[in-house]
């Protein structure tokens, strides 16, 4: 996100405008206006004309936004967009996270040129320029990479760790008014200042929602000697003095999903005009960007007043409401979700008509044990052990439970024992890794989203090989095929299903091919049976494919009612062949026969079936 | 003045060259190590400070190398102590713990997080507090 300061000085001076923050009461907590129905929006920002260029995702492309009005999708090149900055020239930089370059595109969708591989990326999300230089938060590689305008590498500032000047997973970068860089160390959950060759001057914050505190800082934004934070997990933006003094926090937590009007639901990326007057807050899992402000602008007219504030916001809904995060596995007992927010991990029995929370595991901070940001989690049938691979600590918590008989399901929140943690080999880059299977023969199989790579652990967790070679771009999900002891792995960047012998060697490759295009597939589950499943993020729907690949079901659609998706996530299937998927922006489970015939939605509490709809409300309508 | 570390070395020593009787014993999660602990006062109070002597063995020896975490948490409430223990190892296997405090009474549980050659073993204690 560029925040060309020469010109927004031009552009306010021509506008005869204020400078932003002259007066010390200044804030940008009003909420103004939304605009809703975007596919996925990433990032954004502004252009020095006062119009907003918005950045998505699923599927890739951008729209120009006034004050009023957003325009259609404008298609482009690029494999998943992640960060957006605006140059003075009127083009605009995108980071690709997918295929780890940086493009550079007119505002009318067209590629003028790619940076590629050279710079060694990997996941690069955040991207800022400042003066004659492009600086990328190197996500996947835990650091800040500074390029000139050719493309060409010209520093590497930081790598993983936790002392100054080190980062994990950074994602926002940006410069304050001193020409020092700034960035969202989010993993580590605090704000960096270094200068701007990299030597750490200041650094605040750490895990928490007390105010001053962060869960996953995902972005930030300079304005003269104010710093602001999209703090993701913690639903809100906070205001910082430059020397971390905390001025404002705002933004309260969306109590359903789709609400808006001020309500913020996981923050990804902000943006402030170059004036300082409107603050734009992009929330790709509720597809919608929000603006706030202290005042309209002078030019906006009454009339014009009205029509903004009088515009339609997001739509409220009804249901369950619980925080699940994109991973969960099963047995024919147990159901195991992630609960991203409270860091927990909730054990259903998932016997009886409805599931039974038996417990659930808190980790208390960054001690031993602490869960930082699970990739996967994989449940033993036979050790009634949990693995858990957490790629935001790099460490694996081994869980043990002690489950109570089959016909006395009960809550008991001692039940799970922490057994160990430990950080793997260091020839494994846990912060890439994206799932986790185990095969028959007791190896476990991780998949590095970033590289394309498989590394094979022996059942200790002690690495005893690594497939670099077996052909993948954008590997989001493996599975173990028990009836041939095939390792299926899902391929976003090639819409493609991989399917390997336990020795690395591919067996087949097939195209996924759905009548109903996927945008964005997220999990698969494989049945019994070997039909494969497979849930769409973008296309908010599930598919079902025949082992050859032939189209088989489809069902789902974008909304919030029993039976639509909203991003759904993680899939699995249990022994009676019922489809648990979790629906991630919807807060909830929903579980399907193979056909798609709807049989449940739940949450951690709660249980809605055919036979016990919830009842009808007016904002449902 | 005698300092803080050097008065805990001191009554560590002491304590644990005579008369020390660690009356808790139990094993980490996994079954791969020792722990006896005792505390002072005891039985643990509520909303008072209390210390302990941990002593950590591996095989019946011992430990040598490795590092003590002790935390305790209320998992029917999920929460943990509002004060951070202070640890301090005062021979081979063997800790003194300070500042620690069961702030409400009701069910506990003491955790003994015990890292060895770059893995995390975790032995806990169930415990009533009133």
């Amino acid at each position: 996100m560029i925040r060309p300061t020469a010109l927004a000085g031009l552009l306010a001076v021509l506008q005869g405008l204020a400078p932003a923050y002259a007066q010390e009461s200044r804030t940008l907590d009003r909420y103004q206006i939304d605009f809703n129905g975007l596919q996925t929006p990433v990032d954004a920002t502004w252009l020095t004309d006062d119009r907003l260029v918005v950045l998505e995702s699923a599927p890739p492309a951008i729209r120009i936004a006034d004050w009023l009005t957003c325009s259609s999708p404008i298609a482009i090149d690029c494999g998943e967009p992640a960060g957006l900055a605006a140059g003075p020239d009127g083009t605009l930089l995108v980071t690709d996270a997918a295929r780890n370059r940086i493009i550079q595109l007119a505002t009318d969708g067209t590629t003028l040129r790619s940076f590629e591989a050279d710079a060694g990326l990997r996941t690069p999300t955040g991207i800022a320029l400042h003066e004659d230089r492009i600086f990328v938060a190197d996500t996947g590689n835990d650091r800040i990479v500074v390029l000139d305008l050719d493309g060409t590498v010209v520093e590497s500032i930081g790598s993983r760790g936790e002392a100054p000047g080190l980062f994990r997973r950074p994602q926002g970068i940006d410069f304050d008014s001193e020409n020092r860089l700034v960035v969202a160390d989010t993993d580590n959950h605090r704000i960096q200042i270094l200068t701007r060759d990299g030597k750490p001057i200041i650094q605040w914050g750490s895990w928490g929602s007390f105010p001053g505190l962060f869960q996953g800082p995902s972005d930030i934004h300079c304005v003269e000697d104010r710093i602001l934070v999209s703090d993701r997990l913690n639903h809100r933006i906070q205001e910082f003095r430059s020397d971390g003094t905390l001025l404002n926090a705002w933004g309260m937590h969306s109590v359903k999903p789709r609400e808006g009007q001020g309500r913020i639901h996981y923050p990804d990326a902000l943006t402030i005009t170059p004036d300082g007057t409107r603050l734009a807050v992009v929330e790709s899992f509720e597809d919608r960007v929000q603006f706030f402000g202290a005042e309209y602008p002078d030019w906006i007219d009454e009339e014009t007043r009205q029509r903004i504030e009088s515009r339609p916001t997001s739509a409220p809904r009804a249901g369950i409401q619980s925080h699940f995060g994109p991973t969960v596995d099963l047995d024919d007992r147990i159901l195991v979700v992630w609960e991203p927010e409270a860091r927990a991990v909730l054990i259903f029995d998932h016997q009886r008509a409805t599931p039974i929370r038996l417990t659930s595991i808190f980790s208390r901070g960054d001690g031993p044990g602490g869960f930082g940001h699970l990739a996967d989690l994989h449940w033993d049938h036979d050790s009634n052990q949990l693995h858990l691979f957490d790629r935001g600590t790099s460490q694996v918590h081994v869980y043990g439970l002690e489950l109570p008989p089959a016909d006395q399901p009960r809550f008991d929140p001692s039940m799970a024992r922490l057994l160990t943690s430990r950080t793997l080999d260091a020839s494994i880059p846990m912060h890439r890794i994206v799932d986790a299977e185990r095969a028959g023969n007791g190896r476990w199989y991780l998949l590095d989203g970033s590289e394309g790579a498989i590394h094979v652990l022996d059942a200790d967790l002690q690495p005893v090989d690594r497939w670099d070679d077996v052909g993948l771009q954008e590997p989001v999900a493996i599975v173990h095929d028990p009836r041939r002891d095939h390792l299926l792995v899902l391929d976003r960047g090639n819409l493609g299903i991989h399917r390997l012998d336990e020795a690395g060697r591919t067996v087949s490759v097939s195209t996924i091919q759905s009548p109903q295009a996927l945008v964005r597939p997220n999990g698969m589950a494989i049945t019994r049976s070997g039909d494969l499943l497979i849930s769409d993020g973008g296309g908010h729907g599930v598919h079902r494919f025949a082992e050859d690949g032939s189209h088989l079901a489809s069902w789902g659609s974008k909304g919030s009612n029993h039976e639509e998706f909203w991003k759904p996530a993680g899939i699995v299937v249990d022994d009676r062949d019922r489809v648990i998927v979790l629906d991630h922006g919807n807060h909830r489970c929903q579980m399907f026969d193979l056909d798609g015939r709807w049989l449940m939605t739940f949450g951690a509490g709660r249980a809605y079936t055919p036979m016990n709809r919830p009842p009808r409300r007016p904002e449902d309508e | 003045m005698i300092s803080k570390t050097a008065a805990i070395l001191a009554a560590a020593m002491f304590l644990g060259g005579c008369c020390t009787s660690l009356d808790h014993q139990l094993q980490t999660n996994d079954r791969n190590y020792e722990v006896s602990w005792s505390s002072n006062p005891s039985p643990i109070p509520v909303n008072d400070f209390f210390t302990l002597e941990v002593e950590v063995r591996s095989d019946g020896e011992l430990l040598t190398e490795g590092e003590l975490t002790v935390d305790a948490a209320m998992p029917h409430h999920n929460h943990g102590m509002n004060h951070v223990p202070l640890i301090e190892r005062t021979g081979p296997g063997r800790w003194h713990v300070e500042d620690m405090l069961f702030h409400m009474p009701g069910y506990w549980e003491l955790y003994f997080d015990i890292q060895d050659q770059g893995v995390t073993h975790r032995a806990q204690e169930p415990l009533e507090v009133d």
